[in-house]
């Protein structure tokens, strides 16, 4: 089993034909244990690497390998099935369905992939433990629809919900740029207290480099790609 | 299961705006439905009146005018056929029995049937029931007097009329018109004349012009018989015996009184019938249905029809199919409307819906489930209004129920779930997913475009 979980070699992205805003990712990898902050300016194209990663878009041009698989050649609905095993994905907020329950929402990252379901064998004691390390009070919270919690509460069931099933890669798209300072901390330290190191890795991105605490490696997203015409 | 819990609770997060679909799409639905039962009910109402005869005898005539009024009691009267001829058909091959019918009188609006106890005893209705009796001095078998009255319930119900209670006919169809008398015209015509005219809510009973109506005071007809509810014209009918027609008629040459009898004169007379309006006839065996009708087209005596109910119905129908058509096309039309709306309701709210739709990627669903999401909702949308339209359409027969009957004659059949119902209510649902085809195109491309990072 490699230690590498994602990997792009010559990946070129635009938006569409007319579009002159191009990507070109040369080289770029995320292995296991890592953990990876991306800052830069907004409107640089940080959420779209993410998407690229995730294989919610697709570049015409080059190869993303997720956990050996080469995932750019491959159907729309293969994609969904690796992104529903392999990773999660943490907005910046607005991460649950407020309709729903918490306890549901935290369900939803198991109810599109077999294998996270498969690796819990107690569903509801596996979000117990999860929320307990999140959330004192969780009992009182599990029931509650989502749009009567607070942003910094409603962030942290979205880490609940990143954490179960133990996906591989977790992506975060600005997590905690709704939150103020010391939610912003509580945050950060939960999910890195959460985080296996030995199985998972993280991709961040952040207009903000004073988060960069705990990461493995900061990176602005200009070193990451070639820009054109942003 | 999860995905259907996930449905349903969207639904009820836009509660509004589903709460106005649902309602537009269950209005529509029920009003589909009440209009196609309605038209169901006129139509097993006809066929129901008809059951057991074979055939109708009348004077040579149109045979749906025939039909409509010896069985149905709307219309003009036929003309009438000599009672010879009744017994001259009792006579022939084949005849189970017989039935005389005399038509052309009314009591406050209700038409006056002149007929025989083997009405009683031999028509049936609806799915080959007899007629029973709910009240009965005759011991079941109607008359026994040549004065008795047996009447139909709704009659007994709307005139709060029971056992014993004396009625009077009038000569015609007319609200007002000649009550039926032996002595000369009395002071209480003026009477039955305002009296008539307040029961102007069975018109229909009484579509015709009183040109020239009469009233007569029968001081001895009386109600003998009240009968059970057959959901038939039969409810709205007042039936005296042919003899007691006869009576009444005895000095009336067509609708003018010519001349005062008595009583006691009439009854030292032999009674006999002369004329009648129409025979119900029953054989034994319905093969020789054929030969009947070519036997009474070849009777000598006089002019006579047999008409088939069956056959004249079916022609009664095929002249009619084409209303019903419309009909149904223009409440079809509504129920399509009502998709449209739906339609346009559900692309409204998919932008508000992005971020939704962003968070289910997020976790692995892809662009099919998230449309096959949209098609459930519309789904349990189309089931829910389509069973809230079904419910309405009892509601709407339960309190509607009494003004149709009493107004139009139409008898709706129970509340039973019909198989041909549940195959409309599938089309329904099918067509609630076409018209979710186009937000589900739209949802599929933008949730493609727009990946994880709606912003909105």
């Amino acid at each position: 089993m490699t230690d590498t979980l994602v990997k792009i070699k010559n990946l070129k992205y635009s938006y569409n034909k007319k579009s002159l805003f191009e990507m070109t990712v040369k080289n770029f990898s995320l292995n296991k244990g890592e953990r990876l902050l991306i800052h830069g300016e907004s409107g640089l194209g940080k959420s779209t690497f993410l998407n690229l990663i995730s294989g919610s878009i697709e570049a015409k041009i080059g190869n993303i390998e997720i956990l050996g698989n080469n995932i750019s050649n491959i159907p729309g609905f293969a994609k969904d099935e690796i992104r529903g095993n392999h990773f999660v994905i943490v907005f910046q907020s607005f991460n649950l369905l407020l309709y729903i329950s918490v306890e549901n929402n935290i369900l939803l990252g198991l109810i599109f992939s077999k294998k996270k379901r498969f690796k819990i064998e107690n569903k509801k004691k596996e979000i117990k433990v999860l929320m307990k390390n999140l959330y004192k009070n969780y009992d009182e919270l599990k029931d509650r629809k989502s749009y009567q919690l607070s942003i910094g509460q409603q962030q942290r069931v979205a880490v609940a919900r990143a954490l179960i099933g133990r996906p591989e890669i977790i992506l975060a798209d600005e997590p905690t740029s709704a939150l103020d300072l010391d939610n912003q901390k509580i945050f950060l330290d939960l999910l890195f207290r959460s985080l296996d190191k030995d199985k998972q890795g993280l991709i961040m991105v952040s207009h903000n480099k004073d988060v960069s605490k705990n990461f493995s490696q900061v990176k602005n997203i200009k070193d990451i790609c070639e820009l054109k015409n942003v | 299961m999860f995905r259907i819990t996930l449905a349903f609770q969207s639904i009820l997060n836009r509660w509004l705006s589903c709460l106005l679909i649902i309602l537009t799409l269950s209005a529509s639905i029920s009003l589909f439905f009440t209009v196609t039962r309605i038209q169901e009910s006129v139509r097993v109402g006809f066929q129901n009146t008809v059951s057991g005869v074979d055939s109708i005898i009348a004077a040579r005539g149109g045979n749906l005018q025939i039909l409509l009024n010896s069985v149905f009691l709307i219309g003009e009267p036929p003309n009438k056929i000599t009672w010879e001829s009744y017994k001259d058909i009792d006579k022939m091959k084949g005849i189970n029995f017989l039935v005389p019918i005399s038509l052309g009188d009314s009591h406050k609006g209700y038409r006056v049937v002149g007929t025989t106890n083997s009405y009683f005893k031999n028509i049936k209705f609806g799915n080959k029931k007899n007629l029973t009796f709910s009240a009965n001095i005759n011991k079941g078998i109607g008359f026994s007097n040549v004065f008795d009255v047996v009447i139909g319930s709704s009659v007994a119900e709307k005139l709060n009329y029971s056992i014993g209670s004396e009625i009077e006919i009038t000569h015609g169809l007319g609200k007002s018109g000649v009550v039926h008398s032996f002595n000369s015209s009395k002071e209480d015509d003026k009477e039955d004349h305002e009296d008539d005219v307040e029961h102007d809510d069975h018109d229909e009973h009484a579509d015709h012009e009183d040109d020239a109506e009469h009233a007569h005071d029968m001081a001895g007809f009386k109600v003998s018989g009240i009968l059970e509810p057959t959901g038939t014209p039969i409810d709205s009918a007042v039936y005296i015996s042919v003899l007691g027609y006869e009576v009444i008629h005895k000095g009336w040459i067509a609708n003018q009184k010519v001349m005062d009898i008595s009583e006691e004169h009439l009854m030292d007379e032999d009674l006999e019938p002369t004329s009648i309006s129409a025979i119900f006839v029953s054989l034994k065996n319905r093969t020789q249905i054929f030969q009947l009708q070519r036997d009474v087209l070849n009777y000598k005596k006089e002019a006579l029809s047999a008409v088939l109910p069956g056959l004249t119905l079916s022609r009664l129908w095929a002249l009619t199919s084409n209303i019903d058509k419309a009909f149904k096309i223009i409440t079809a039309f509504i129920i399509f409307i009502a998709l449209l709306g739906m339609t346009a309701m559900t692309i409204a709210g998919l932008n508000s819906r992005r971020r939704e739709m962003a968070i289910l990627r997020s976790v692995g669903a892809s662009p099919r489930i998230i449309v096959s999401l949209l098609l459930i909702e519309s789904v349990i949308i189309s089931l829910i209004s389509t069973i809230i339209g079904y419910l309405m359409m009892f509601f709407i027969f339960y309190f509607g129920q009494g003004i149709l009957e009493n107004h139009y004659g139409i008898y709706i059949e129970g509340y039973s779930i019909k198989y041909d119902d549940v195959k409309i209510i599938l089309a329904i649902v099918f067509c609630s997913l076409l018209a979710t085809i186009i937000p589900a195109f739209r949802v599929y491309r933008s949730t493609l475009r727009d990946g994880l990072s709606v912003k909105s």
